[in-house]
Order: C-alpha cells, then structure tokens, then sequence
C-alpha cells in the first residue's frame, strides 16, 4: 500500500508527519518503507540514523552522434518536442572533406548540437534517423540513498534521491527513487516534494491515498485548494491534516466542510514541536503524548491494509 | 554574401525585432543580388523552451554568415558560433538601416550572448 504525504504550500509540514507516521507503523509490527521524494532538498534523512547505507548512481540516456553517418536530414531535430537538438551544416568541414587528398576525414560536414539540459530521454531521435546515426549514452543526474534504519529493534527500509545541484529537472530522479523494488513491505510512506506540478504529480501518481498538510493560513489555503484539484484530476482519495493548528483553523474548517473533505488529524501549534525539529529529532518520540494525534491516521492505514 | 536580420515585418522598412530567439520574422538579405526572402518564426515565438536554438538552426541553414539583431541569448549564441554564423546587434533601427550600417562596418561582432535565456 502507497500512501503519500503532499502539502500544495512547502514549510506545512510533511516531513513532520512523514517522520512521525514511519516511526508509529514501525512501533506497531507494520513493516514500513519511508521513501524521501523531495529530491532538490530531502531533508528525513537528517532525523534518521542509518544503520547500513548503499549509494546508486542515477543516470538518464541522452543521444550520442555518429557524424560520419549524419546526412542533415533533421529527422531528429524535427522530432524533438523539447528542441533540444539542433541541425547545422558546417561549410568549412565539408570543404575539407571534399578536398582531403589524404584517407577520409570520419565527417560528413554536418554536425548536431545537443543541449542535454533540454533533453526529456525519449529516445525518440534514435527511432527516427534514417542511417542509424544516433546511438544511446547516459549522464548522471543525482545520487539515490538505500538505507536501513532500526525503529524498536526492527530494521525498515528508508530511501531517499538527491537531484544533482544544476540539473532542471526532479521528475527523472522521482520515478527511480519510487520505483526500487520493496520486498515485503506492508506500508510504503512518500514524503512528496511541495507544490502542485511535475514534482509533487510524479511523487503522488499512483499512491493509494494521499494525506494533504495544511496550515490555518492564507497561503496555506490558497495552495491547499490546488493541491486539492491536482488530487481530484488524478482521482486520489485524500484527507487533510491541520498542522500548527490554532484559532485560525476555522480557516481551513470552513473550506473543507464546502468541499466535502475529511479533516482526520490535527497538530497544534506547540513550540516545543518546532524545538524537536530543529534538533533533528521526531517529535512523537520526545513529546509521545502527541501519538494520539495520529490515531485516527493509523486506523485508517489498519483498516485499509486489512480489506 | 547572405545574412540574417531578425525583424517585426515582412519588408525592409519594417523595424528590427529586438529578440532573436522569438523573432516574428528573419529577412534574408542577399548582399551580392541586393535581394531578399521572408522566413516566419512564429514556431519558435510560440515555444516553451529552445526557441534560440531552433532559430540558429533555420537561419543558419539558409546559408547566412552573419545576424544582426537586438539581443541574443546563450543557447542561441552557441548554435550560431557551432555554424559559425558571426552575430551583430543593434537597436532601434529598421531592416534596411541595419544593412547599411552593417555594410559600413559599423557594427562590432559579439564574442558572447547579451543575455539571459527567457529575459
């Protein structure tokens, strides 16, 4: 089972509750997997000690030209939805071919430009290219974390991806980091990346339920709702959690109640709460009277893994 | 000789655009026939991303050796220098006005892009 912790607004507390649910399930005999998505900062691994920890390479594949063989038709180029490739002719390389007297110069006087930043890895130009010049390498675009950590005297797997400082583009990294294979795992919690588009989508895809974090604020609302109608497009069922909740809660109340969404958990605004964190320690395991707060979270996750 | 001038009309009174990526149009002028052709962009005006990239592609294949336009950006700046298509810029001024001042080599060539990509 697939469950996502998602926001709409960064800083309302997911990983809080990510860190929190993972070591709740793991207390109760649940075999958990925490996977950290928000590869441009991941942020749980400071909170966990690993007890083992293996570190993976993670590639993309771009084109790599055969220039000998190009004939400039921008078949590739043309198909290209990304614009990534570009198709010039080099007039002073062809004249060179035309007139070395000495062996064949391996060129053909034409010459494409890839701009990897723009390349998405379809391998769609490949496909395309009428003599075969286009062949497949791989470049590296961050790093995915496989560890092991020890909750209660039980060992619960937690992994993590981390996006190359530079590179454009998380959604590659998230669909490797998810997809690691997990051998009998009962829950498989997913701290999702903020936001409402491809980060925080690729995290949530597929997840058998999403629980949304949420702050009685403005903001917090505001990106609420988004993350609400991202959730209702991808036809995830899904339920709010209040963090730092207080006398503005009626904020979130209200718009819940007109939309007709579950409230299930809510977290008061404890400073104490933000001291534990600031440590890089789990809250429920240094103010444990806030476990109850979850209750209802881990009976829904019973319940469910039960049916 | 032929070169490129990004421009916002189809004639050569019509004012440079100022972009080169997302120009409406590129007038290829032929300096030794003192004639000239019409390539829309609208293609690359409307791209999300490689909108420069794909205008050096299609202007460079059309033979140019030189741009002259208002600003260029560094994806573009990389095509061109790959096809080793020298570029100009200039502001302010109409197509044919370029040309000239082109022709009196008053224009300096840029060793680098003037700016940001999406400025």
């Amino acid at each position: 089972m697939k469950i996502a912790i998602a926001s709409g607004k960064g800083g309302t507390g997911k990983s809080t509750v990510s860190l929190s649910l993972f070591t709740l399930l793991a207390q109760k005999g649940i075999k958990t997997a925490l996977i950290d998505c928000d590869v441009e900062e991941p942020n749980c691994h400071l909170f966990l000690n690993p007890a083992a920890s293996m570190i993976t390479q993670a590639t993309v594949k771009i084109p790599e030209f055969n220039f000998s063989k190009c004939t400039g038709c921008r078949a590739c180029s043309d198909f290209c939805a990304y614009n990534a490739l570009a198709v010039i002719r080099n007039e002073a390389c062809a004249k060179c071919v035309k007139y070395c007297t000495e062996v064949p110069i391996e060129c053909s006087g034409n010459e494409v430009l890839l701009f990897k930043e723009l390349c998405h890895s379809c391998g769609g130009c490949a496909l395309v290219c009428k003599t075969k010049a286009i062949s497949y390498t791989t470049r590296s675009i961050g790093e995915i974390f496989n560890e092991r950590v020890d909750i209660n005297n039980l060992i619960q797997p937690f992994y993590y991806g981390k996006l190359n400082v530079g590179e454009a583009k998380s959604p590659p990294l998230i669909k490797q980091v998810k997809n690691l294979n997990l051998k009998n795992v009962d829950v498989t919690i997913i701290d999702a990346p903020p936001g409402t588009s491809c980060p925080a989508i690729n995290a949530v895809e597929n997840c058998d339920y999403v629980f949304l974090v949420t702050e009685p604020t403005p903001f917090g609302l505001n990106d609420l709702n988004l993350a609400v109608q991202m959730l209702r497009k991808l036809k995830i069922e899904h339920s709010i959690i209040i963090n730092k909740s207080s006398d503005s809660d009626y904020l979130i109340n209200d718009y819940c109640q007109k939309m007709k969404i579950n409230i299930i958990a809510k977290i008061p605004d404890d400073r104490r709460i933000a001291e534990a964190y600031s440590r890089g320690i789990i809250f429920i395991n240094e103010l444990p009277e806030y476990k109850d707060n979850f209750s209802l979270i881990i009976n829904n996750i019973e319940k469910r893994l039960k049916s | 000789m032929k070169i490129a001038i990004s421009s916002q009309g189809k004639d050569l009174s019509s004012n440079i655009d100022e972009r080169f990526g997302r120009a409406k149009i590129f007038i290829i002028y032929d300096l030794d026939n003192k004639n000239f052709k019409v390539i829309e962009n609208t293609q690359n005006l409307n791209a999300q991303e490689g909108a420069g990239i794909q205008s050096a592609a299609n202007v460079s294949r059309e033979g140019v050796s030189a741009v002259i336009t208002g600003n260029c950006g560094p994806k573009a700046f990389k095509t061109l220098q790959a096809a080793k298509v020298k570029v100009y810029l200039i502001a302010n001024k109409t197509v044919e006005q370029a040309i000239e001042d082109y022709e009196n080599k008053v224009l300096k060539e840029q060793t680098n892009a003037n700016v940001e990509g999406h400025w």
